[in-house]
């Protein structure tokens, strides 16, 4: 499957028409396969960016049109939306004594046997996976005896083995160490093409490094959206984050 | 098989060999030889039903707590203290005090699962109104489990109250004496429902994670936690019209499978809340025999003094 774009038209969600500052208006199109940074100061919205993408807030009005597909996500059924994205969010929800293997095994829920039984393809991939972003270790570990670090990158794990076309990241680098966020990063820069990355972050310098695009948020509206270039050269850091500098 | 899951299973065969041999009336293993004797009637045509039922009831109420811990994704949230199990008592004392409705009749099971599907329907509409939170739905099963109460006590002291024999033994929980082919009944639908709830477990994995990220798992999370909630509302109205409310089996049987098995899906978690509560609900009925026979106290009182300590011990062991 190929990634695919988002076009997102007049969008505006929020919890009543009424109350104009949980509110939110945005115009953008994203290119497939790209790797977007948001950023932004906290409470500018980017978690309910995020959240809107996969039809998870109230649309006041406006549409999100995703790939070719002619229905507006906030519609979209729960079997479609599993098969386009994978959602981190914010503070992840666990089973404290569940241990990591069994958890990274929830990537593969939907395509899950009637038995619970995964395909000999699934466990391949999970295993080889494991290797590839160095959680081999934890897997016959609980998730309450790991560090919140480790934690963070089991939950990150889950994410990106679930075969979807796009994936949506809030926070992820969260409780990581340098190396790791780093590796984080390269591994998502790695995805492009196969899938279309959203990742909100107050990790500027990394957004600036690695990703294609930048959306920059500001007080629940959409300050810019551009090429990273385009953001470097217009210094809109500087507007949204003036004491960075 | 690892060691944890042999030894549960010896524990519970050596629990369900020794419970029917307690009781008021001593079991004498040299007549047990001869079909006619008293020991032996008593043995197979008493005890052994109600084992039967011990067992479905113990292992039901148990599954639906893991259940309910999961769909809620809190360790408090179970039948009981939601509310419901309370909700099914008032609607068979409404029918016992204005209809003249026996416990057990059609239309006194009918008015307890009225009744519970009102308090599901009170909080459907309570937790949708705003983002869903665990801690919400707790409160929401205070509140519910006061004036419940509030309103059962209001019309049992219109009646004659009296505990052991009367109306308010229905608030500890008991176990029924029954016949042997009800008791098969109680057997055979206690491990149906085991097997549906396993069957259909996969979307309570998904609704673990959070309702944001079950939806990304195909999982629609009202559909499904309002389809369980109804589903496992009606098993709750039956268990409470047979037994009247045991406490503390769904609240600390699950949690101490998670501690002990380390459960990797809700599948296997549901399955070792099974056993586990049948063997709880068990030892509770042979103590609560043989502690003064002929007397026989309520088993949901044993529950709640062996549940209580343990789930202090849980919790004082999690911290």
């Amino acid at each position: 499957m190929k990634a695919p774009g988002i076009k997102i038209k007049n969008l505006m969600v929020g919890f009543s028409e009424h109350l104009p500052i949980n509110q939110i208006k945005w115009e953008l199109d994203i290119n497939p396969g790209e790797l977007v940074g948001i950023i932004g100061p906290n409470g500018s919205g980017k978690t309910s960016f995020l959240r809107a993408l996969m039809g998870d807030e109230t649309f006041l009005s406006g549409e999100i049109l995703i790939g070719g597909e002619s229905e507006s996500v906030q519609s979209w059924s729960s079997k479609k939306i599993s098969q386009h994205f994978s959602y981190l969010p914010q503070e992840s929800f666990f089973d404290s004594f569940q241990e990591t293997e069994a958890y990274l095994r929830l990537a593969f829920l939907p395509r899950l046997g009637l038995l619970g039984r995964m395909s000999q393809e699934n466990s391949a991939q999970l295993d080889s996976f494991a290797r590839d972003f160095e959680l081999s270790s934890y897997l016959k570990k609980r998730l309450q005896d790991l560090s919140s670090g480790e934690r963070q990158r089991v939950f990150l794990g889950r994410v990106l083995l679930q075969p979807s076309q796009m994936v949506l990241l809030d926070e992820p680098t969260n409780h990581l160490d340098p190396n790791v966020v780093e590796k984080t990063w390269v591994f998502l820069k790695n995805q492009k093409n196969k899938k279309t990355v959203l990742v909100a972050t107050h990790d500027l310098s990394q957004v600036e490094r690695h990703c294609d695009r930048v959306i920059v948020l500001s007080g629940r509206e959409m300050l810019f959206s551009g090429t990273v270039s385009e953001y470097q050269t217009r210094e809109i850091k500087r507007l949204v984050f003036p004491f960075t500098y | 098989m690892n060691r944890k899951t042999l030894i549960v299973a010896a524990l519970f065969l050596l629990v369900v060999a020794a419970v029917p041999w307690l009781g008021a009336e001593p079991i004498s293993f040299l007549e047990m030889s001869n079909p006619t004797s008293l020991s032996y009637r008593i043995f197979w045509e008493l005890r052994i039903p109600r084992l039967l039922v011990t067992l479905s009831l113990g292992g039901v109420l148990a599954s639906v707590g893991s259940t309910y811990q999961s769909l809620f994704r809190n360790p408090l949230c179970e039948p009981y203290i939601l509310g419901i199990s309370s909700a099914v008592l008032l609607g068979v004392v409404i029918a016992e005090t204005f209809f003249q409705q026996k416990v057990g009749t059609p239309l006194s099971f009918l008015f307890g699962f009225g009744l519970a599907l009102m308090l599901i329907l009170l909080l459907m509409i309570f937790t949708s109104s705003t983002k869903f939170s665990s801690d919400r739905v707790i409160l929401f099963g205070m509140g519910a489990n006061f004036v419940l109460s509030a309103l059962l006590f209001l019309l049992l002291s219109f009646q004659t109250q009296s505990v052991g024999g009367g109306t308010l033994k229905w608030f500890f929980g008991f176990l029924p004496w029954v016949e042997t082919s009800k008791a098969v009944w109680f057997g055979f639908g206690s491990l149906l429902f085991l097997i549906l709830l396993m069957v259909f477990s996969r979307p309570i994995d998904a609704l673990r994670l959070g309702d944001s990220v079950a939806r990304t798992l195909g999982v629609s999370p009202l559909v499904s936690r309002n389809s369980y909630l109804v589903f496992t509302s009606l098993v709750v109205a039956i268990t409470v019209s047979v037994s009247g409310t045991i406490g503390f089996v769904g609240l600390v049987v699950p949690q101490v499978c998670r501690i002990i098995f380390r459960p990797s899906s809700m599948r296997s978690l549901l399955l070792q809340s099974f056993l586990l509560g049948a063997l709880f609900l068990s030892v509770a009925d042979g103590i609560s025999r043989s502690i003064i026979p002929p007397f026989e106290f309520p088993v949901g009182v044993i529950t709640t003094l062996l549940g209580g300590p343990l789930f202090l011990i849980t919790l004082w062991k999690k911290s």
